[in-house]
């Protein structure tokens, strides 16, 4: 039986054991968790001796719902395996899995919050699997040991209501303005990983005074936090927001899409990329058929069909949506992952009691 | 585990009268099913606050949890929010249901029955859309300020308030008293309230004398059921929640349960505490309403002549309808054919073919499908269940009915993505039929969870508002319990039966949170299409599915209330 997730405690010590570990690649992953030391192994790079996949594999995932069934149509009509899709939010699946650990269902799962897949793989959830073409993916976009990797990466980026904001911005300092007073909105930290990931480059580019120097100023100035990431674009959409930061553009460009009158802007200073991480289950009832899948989502094919959805493919060799920036084109600010998950949970816990509050 | 044993034991049935087989059996088995269907996955969720590794029983502390719950100021503000929430909601509730009732029962006004239809629609809305709906009418640039050109400023900051909170909910809830008012009130016997005013009691006086307590006991009811469902639900005050700087309890056990990382056994902790309250809630109507007591029926309810109030009367329930369901859904109606929702309103931006093509869609019409077979086999569920305990806790011969009424009653205490979690533990386990959790029918399964204290309540105030002699004079007559049940209680009871099945049917339609966790690969429900159009930044999709929803639960319960009529025919 796998270790639930649990224990805020246990699991900042487990995730920072993991993490560091990984960072030093010492091979003493699994020390402050007796259950991670399996996955913590070697990687598993033989791809030769694959058995042919058959069955039906369940697939859990985060991603657009026409993404999620364009890639299970495409890989049954490639491989004959069944793919059962339940599209969902991260916050959504972690409950199911969490439910579902006497009897685990799912094979293949994709979820919108990377540090979410670092606490899977620090409990020893995570199966490792070496996927055909993960090296076309930057290193820091995939796990070293191999338990997960990303299907694709989406900006954290500024979008606005082209009706309401004119001269849009170009740092994000200038927020701080009266010009921008009342008229923004940021999705809440709290309740995407994605979001997170946003504070914590801000605190990291700036140091922690002056990072949340800046965050308070934002609030002093009237910007809301507002749940999810649609959430917070919905009131910029209806004009009663100017502009939502911190907010995944690939959501932004299919508003854009059917006409939405609002735009996507990248900031010098507040604009992060989000991976989103996929994994095989330890406990996948379908492991063969679930590497195979892993395959063919990071194959010329899988991949375009994630570009279509506006996300850039995590493979850098394809080309994203003409309608949107290529991951160089965002010079997007860097996150220290290992920093960011070891201050998780105090940094969240100050941004909800002194900004989102 | 020790519940459910303490359950068996008292709840033993003592009483000679029940002397027939069948009824036994049927008893038997309810209680079972009531058991099996709510109290294991009640229990299950204790069993998670205390066990914090469950299925591993290691590390198991019964006040850990709790204590860490009470213990956070942030959490203990929760839940006094949620007490104040639930209170504040409940007394709206019932000073907006009490009037509207009395007036549709018991006076002339013009179009009366309809008004029990009309009423139902704020309770056949989703709360988190109905949220979004004022939140789209009254925020800055809203649609308020679009068409009347006033500053929303002050608006937005109503509806973004402890008391913006309140009206939502209070709104949304409001039909639950409302409903339980008009089954109490057609037993009550207008005899009295003619004696009453033969004895020379004026309006005023007869009213709060003698109506008032006579509807008490449904009012508690209806009142108790508000009480719980508006501290245990979810999507309205997590939509409002931030702006209005109110954070309850159930918002707070949405974000353990399904943010990273997650604490599933602080969340059960703390629902347990919200059950808690909710039961001494039941403990305390249960009282209050034991001092009522009522007359028996008339057949002949002649309605009060309003005269010059006639029509004053009349606008008073068409403002109720308005607030609570016709501005809102104008809104929604509205905003699902804008082409782009940051065009605005204005005549070229109208694109009014969006609900069409949603039918052409298969993914649609098979959420329809999907919604509409579970709802009505939960309802079904429901009103058969609820019927069999509604029965057996109003008897004041068994021994241990408040213990069934609480469990029957716990669910609506419990924030739906507790259940769902339960749920998935509970029929997720090996030994169980796989399938049945791999199928649509484990929603039927949360579903009928969820909706039980529906049916026990509006059964259970049903049989507590018969007169007390009926059955007796059956059984002096010699009729046994089955023909008694049949031709004296049934008959009486239906009524409250079949508005129970509507209204269990009317929130499947739109529940959300078992609709997101306990779905299985492959179904999706009208409530899931909804907010996963709001989710993937295609909100206008969503409003569509919301008319269509709309349309057709509006169908159903218009055949439903044909039904009841006839049936309320019958049981004259």
């Amino acid at each position: 039986m796998n270790t639930p997730l649990r224990r805020r405690a246990l699991n900042r010590r487990s995730l920072f054991g993991l993490t560091s570990a990984s960072v030093l690649l010492a091979a003493c992953g699994g020390g402050s968790n007796p259950t991670s030391s399996g996955s913590s192994g070697v990687p598993a790079a033989n791809q030769t001796a694959q058995p042919t996949p058959t069955g039906t594999i369940t697939f859990y995932t985060a991603s657009p719902e026409d993404l999620a069934n364009a890639l299970g149509m495409a890989f049954t009509a490639l491989t004959g395996v069944k793919v059962s899709v339940l599209q969902s939010d991260t916050g959504s699946i972690l409950a199911k899995l969490d439910g579902e650990k006497a009897n685990p269902h799912a094979d293949v799962v994709i979820l919108a919050d990377w540090s979410a897949a670092l606490g899977l793989a620090s409990q020893g959830q995570l199966l490792a699997y070496q996927a055909k073409n993960s090296e076309k993916v930057p290193a820091v976009y995939r796990d070293p040991k191999n338990q997960f990797i990303s299907q694709g990466l989406t900006g954290l980026a500024f979008t606005y209501n082209t009706k309401v904001v004119k001269n849009p911005p170009t740092s994000i300092d200038q927020l701080t303005g009266p010009d921008w007073k009342d008229q923004l909105s940021m999705p809440d930290p709290s309740q995407s990983g994605s979001v997170y990931s946003f504070v914590a480059a801000q605190l990291q580019r700036l140091g922690d005074s002056k990072g949340w120097a800046l965050f308070d100023a934002l609030k002093k100035n009237g910007m809301q936090v507002l749940g999810t990431n649609a959430k917070a674009l919905a009131p910029v959409l209806t004009g009663s927001k100017g502009a939502v930061i911190g907010a995944a553009d690939h959501t932004s460009l299919a508003s854009v899409a059917t006409g939405e009158s609002i735009a996507v802007g990248y900031l010098s200073d507040a604009t992060v990329i989000a991976p989103r991480p996929m994994m095989i289950m330890k406990s996948a009832p379908n492991p063969a058929a679930a590497k195979a899948f892993m395959d063919f989502v990071l194959s010329d094919d899988g991949q375009k069909l994630v570009a279509k959805s506006f996300l850039i493919p995590a493979r850098q060799d394809i080309p994203p949506d003409p309608a949107r920036k290529s991951l160089n084109q965002l010079n997007a600010l860097p996150v220290d992952w290992d920093k960011a998950i070891a201050s998780q949970q105090d940094t969240l816990s100050r941004f909800q009691n002194e900004i989102t509050r | 585990m020790r519940l459910r044993a303490r359950t068996l034991g008292q709840a033993r049935i003592s009483s000679p009268a029940l002397g027939d087989i069948l009824p036994l059996a049927i008893s038997a088995v309810a209680i079972l099913a009531l058991l099996m269907l709510v109290a294991y996955p009640l229990v299950m969720v204790l069993v998670q606050a205390i066990f914090p590794r469950y299925p591993s029983l290691e590390g198991g502390s019964i006040a850990k949890e709790f204590v860490a719950g009470l213990s956070s100021p942030y959490l203990r503000e929760g839940l006094a929010h949620s007490i104040q929430l639930g209170i504040g909601t409940a007394l709206v509730a019932i000073l907006l249901a009490t009037p509207a009732a009395i007036l549709v029962d018991r006076s002339d006004v013009p179009l009366g029955g309809l008004f029990d239809f009309l009423l139902l629609l704020p309770f056949v809305t989703p709360p988190f859309l109905l949220a979004e709906s004022w939140i789209l009418i009254l925020q800055r640039h809203g649609y308020l300020q679009q068409l009347t050109g006033l500053d929303a400023s002050g608006a937005q900051a109503f509806l973004f308030s402890y008391w913006g909170v309140v009206f939502i909910l209070a709104m949304h809830l409001f039909p639950l008293v409302y409903f339980a008012q008009r089954a109490g009130l057609t037993l009550v016997s207008s005899g009295v309230i003619e004696a009453a005013k033969t004895s020379g009691a004026g309006w005023w006086r007869t009213g709060y004398r003698v109506l008032l307590p006579l509807m008490l006991p449904a009012t508690l009811a209806g009142a108790l059921l508000v009480f719980a469902a508006a501290m245990a639900e979810y999507g309205a005050p997590a939509a409002l929640a931030i702006q209005a700087h109110f954070f309850v309890t159930s918002v707070n056990i949405g974000n353990l349960t399904s943010q990273y990382p997650t604490n599933r056994p602080l969340a059960a902790a703390l629902s347990v505490l919200l059950m808690l309250a909710t039961f001494l809630a039941v403990v305390l109507a249960r009282k209050a309403i034991a001092n009522g007591r009522y007359s028996g029926r008339s057949l002949t309810a002649t309605p009060v002549a309003l005269g010059r109030a006639r029509w004053p009367a009349f606008a008073l329930l068409v403002v109720l309808v308005l607030v609570s369901a016709g501005i809102p859904w104008a809104a929604v109606m509205v905003t699902s054919v804008l082409r782009t929702l940051s065009g605005g309103l204005s005549w070229s931006n109208i694109s009014p073919g969006r609900v069409l093509t949603l039918l052409t869609q298969p993914g649609a019409v098979n959420a329809i499908r999907t919604s509409l077979e579970l709802s009505a086999t939960a309802a079904t569920a429901v009103a058969i269940l609820g019927t069999v305990v509604g029965y057996l806790v109003t008897r004041p011969t068994l021994r241990g009915r408040w213990l069934l009424d609480g469990v029957a009653t716990l669910p609506i205490a419990t924030p739906g993505i507790v259940i769902a979690v339960a749920v998935i533990v509970v029929w997720n386990q090996p030994f169980m039929p796989g399938a049945i959790y791999e199928s649509q029918w484990v929603l039927a399964i949360a579903y009928t969870i969820v909706f039980l204290p529906f049916g026990v309540r509006y059964a259970s105030s049903a049989f507590q508002a018969m007169p007390p002699g009926l059955d007796e004079a059956g059984r002096t007559s010699g009729a046994g319990i089955t023909r008694r049940m049949y031709r004296l209680i049934l008959p009486l009871v239906i009524p409250a039966i079949l508005s129970a099945w509507a209204l269990a049917f009317a929130i499947g339609m739109r529940e959300l949170e078992n609709s997101l966790i306990v779905r299985p690969p492959g179904t999706v429900t009208i409530s899931y299409f909804m907010w996963q159009s709001f989710t993937q930044g295609n909100p206008l999709s969503g409003m569509a599915m919301a008319v269509l929803t709309l349309c057709v639960t509006s169908i159903a319960l218009i055949a439903v209330r044909s039904l009841v009529g006839k049936a309320s025919a019958l049981a004259v």
